[in-house]
């Protein structure tokens, strides 16, 4: 009975482990080595490296088969990649015979597309460094036929490669860093140099030490000129000053019509109209003084921006005193910290 | 004092060389009674063989299943706190798979088989010597290598590798579970990555290693039993023997094992 039952046991465990052996066979992808496949094959004249023995080929990013084989042409030096694709992958192809298989359809599917710009190319499989085979359609002027010499196989159907976005990539940078190893930084810093020594022998000369000296002291005297004005001649005693004109003429107003009213009464005769003849004089000139005393504020106004105008001028000269020879600084520039 | 030190290094030195030749004499006794059983299989004790292969096998299955089963989990849970930081968690799939299916899922089931099988055939076989079993089947004319080992090592040979599919299914569902509960992967997504990834041959691969690491723990064990020394402690120290010396034979026969698939592409 026990002797049953271990036999039991030991069946049971024998028929589970057979039926997950193919189970897990089939599920790792046993079927796909009794299926039909077509054969393509490409050729690479860039480094190949990351691509393996069965990594992915994909069409427009389908996964549709795998590397069989990486080789090298030694002739040509270019990498020929062999590559088996799973026709079930394309569905409705059209038939152009009963017979025809579906491997067949697919074939002929890859040369018409061949001809349409249909291209390999490397691309990378996220940041692990490996590589797949990516199949798309490039224009002309991309695709980059390369002669495959002994290929006798009729079923096997080739693709011309274009160079891999990241292939691409690599090329920018290095004929960037190409261009940049043809700049001559010995001759550019050799230049500078001489520029700077001529701009120190500039500056060094005795008579610009002169000059810079002298600009200092006129500005120096400038700026104690400017100073007296501006302590002299203030706003306030400017408006008083005015104020007092114009008081003046209002009083010598008063005063000569009142001395006209007063002749007029005594009626002198010839002196009187020799009296009356001077205080039109007068009338007159007080009415022109009258007018001038609007263009005197003005010019008192002016002659004040001016003073101020000249305390800057001497403060910007006090900071910058080459600036006289040099014109005005550029403001500087910060550069960007990254 | 010198003397007695190169006495003794010449005396250990002695000692290993004979039992080098005892174990390759013993190696080439199971060999030829393997080979007479071929030749005549009724002469195999079937229901010896059954009896170890239920007890090898069988009842291995539970803890094999759990122990693999933690295995993937933990594998996969290290590799995800790594991969998430980068973004690549479905990596994890390439991680457990590959890493369950060619070295610890075989390897594990070894380890486990090791302690239940290894050191049960030592204890058995040096009780049978402690009670003057094996003399007695000698004296009879029959063969303690014919009778005892070859069951034994059939048993392993066999049970090892379906215990070995058994690990690697439930290692890959240790896998596939911290996939789907901690990555927040869906079991197609984390399959189809599987299935991507891992070859039928690297399946195949890793159950044959079942096969040599079978032998391994059957040959080493039987062999610790027929060195012990006839005494219940002798039972003891060659138990434990077996199982020190089995787990340092397979680590280096896998070692062996893996260089030769890298060879292979694998």
């Amino acid at each position: 009975m026990q002797n049953k039952q271990r036999y039991f046991r030991i069946g049971l465990l024998s028929v589970i482990t057979v039926l997950l052996l193919i189970g897990v066979m089939f599920f790792l992808g046993l079927a796909d080595e009794f299926s039909e496949k077509v054969h393509i094959v490409t050729t690479f004249s860039e480094s190949v490296q990351g691509l393996t023995k069965g990594a992915a080929v994909k069409y427009k990013g389908v996964p549709i088969g795998q590397v069989d084989n990486i080789s090298i042409l030694p002739r040509e030096k270019i990498i020929r990649v062999d590559m088996s694709i799973n026709p079930e992958v394309f569905v409705g192809l059209p038939q152009d015979g009963k017979d025809e298989s579906p491997c067949e359809q697919v074939i002929k599917f890859c040369r018409r597309e061949r001809a349409a710009g249909l291209c390999c190319y490397l691309e990378l499989s996220g940041i692990t460094g490996l590589r797949y085979i990516e199949m798309d359609y490039m224009p002309e002027n991309r695709r980059r036929l390369q002669p495959l010499p002994e290929i006798n196989e009729p079923d096997t159907v080739y693709f011309a490669s274009v160079p891999g976005t990241f292939n691409n990539m690599i090329n920018s940078v290095a004929t960037s860093l190409d261009k940049i190893s043809k700049i001559n930084i010995d001759q550019i810093v050799k230049g500078v140099d001489e520029n700077l020594e001529a701009l120190n022998r500039i500056l060094s000369d005795p008579a610009i030490q002169q000059t810079i000296s002298q600009v200092h002291k006129a500005s120096e005297n400038i700026e104690k000129i400017s100073q007296n004005i501006s302590e002299n001649v203030t706003g306030e005693e400017l408006k008083r000053f005015i104020t007092s004109v114009n008081n003046n003429l209002d009083n010598i107003n008063n005063l000569t019509s009142s001395l006209h009213h007063k002749l007029d009464q005594l009626d002198t005769g010839n002196i009187n109209s020799q009296i009356s003849g001077v205080l039109s004089e007068s009338r007159r000139l007080l009415k022109e003084l009258q007018d001038n005393r609007s263009d005197v504020v003005y010019t008192m106004h002016k002659l004040n921006a001016v003073l101020d105008s000249c305390g800057e001028l001497v403060d910007y000269l006090k900071n910058d005193p080459s600036s006289v020879i040099r014109g005005k600084s550029s403001p500087e520039v910060e550069l960007e910290q990254k | 004092m010198i003397r007695k030190f190169f006495e003794s290094i010449g005396k250990h030195s002695d000692d290993q060389l004979k039992n080098s030749h005892d174990t390759l004499a013993f190696l080439g006794e199971t060999v030829a009674s393997l080979a007479l059983l071929l030749k005549n299989p009724r002469k195999l004790r079937w229901s010896n063989f059954a009896y170890y292969l239920d007890n090898c096998g069988v009842l291995a299955l539970p803890i094999v299943l759990l122990i693999c089963f933690l295995m993937g989990v933990t594998i996969a849970f290290q590799s995800a706190i790594q991969m998430v930081k980068f973004g690549t968690e479905i990596y994890v799939a390439d991680l457990v798979g590959f890493s369950m299916l060619k070295e610890f899922g075989p390897l594990m089931v070894a380890i486990i088989a090791t302690g239940r099988a290894g050191s049960s055939f030592a204890a058995e076989i040096g009780s049978m010597k402690a009670e003057e079993e094996i003399s007695a089947l000698t004296t009879m004319g029959i063969s303690p290598v014919r009778f005892l080992v070859v069951p034994k090592l059939l048993a392993m040979i066999i049970a090892m590798p379906v215990l070995t599919v058994f690990g690697d299914i439930a290692g890959l569902a240790g896998g596939l579970a911290v996939g789907m509960g901690f990555l927040g992967l869906t079991a197609e997504t984390y399959l189809s990555r599987t299935a991507e990834v891992l070859t039928p041959m690297v399946f195949i691969l890793g159950v044959f290693k079942g096969v040599f690491f079978g032998a391994m723990i059957a040959l080493v064990g039987c062999r610790e039993g027929f060195c012990s020394q006839a005494d219940s402690q002798g039972v003891g120290r060659a138990a434990t023997s077996a199982v020190v010396k089995s787990i340092l034979c397979l680590i280096i026969l896998d070692t062996i094992l893996t260089v030769i698939y890298s060879f292979w592409g694998y």
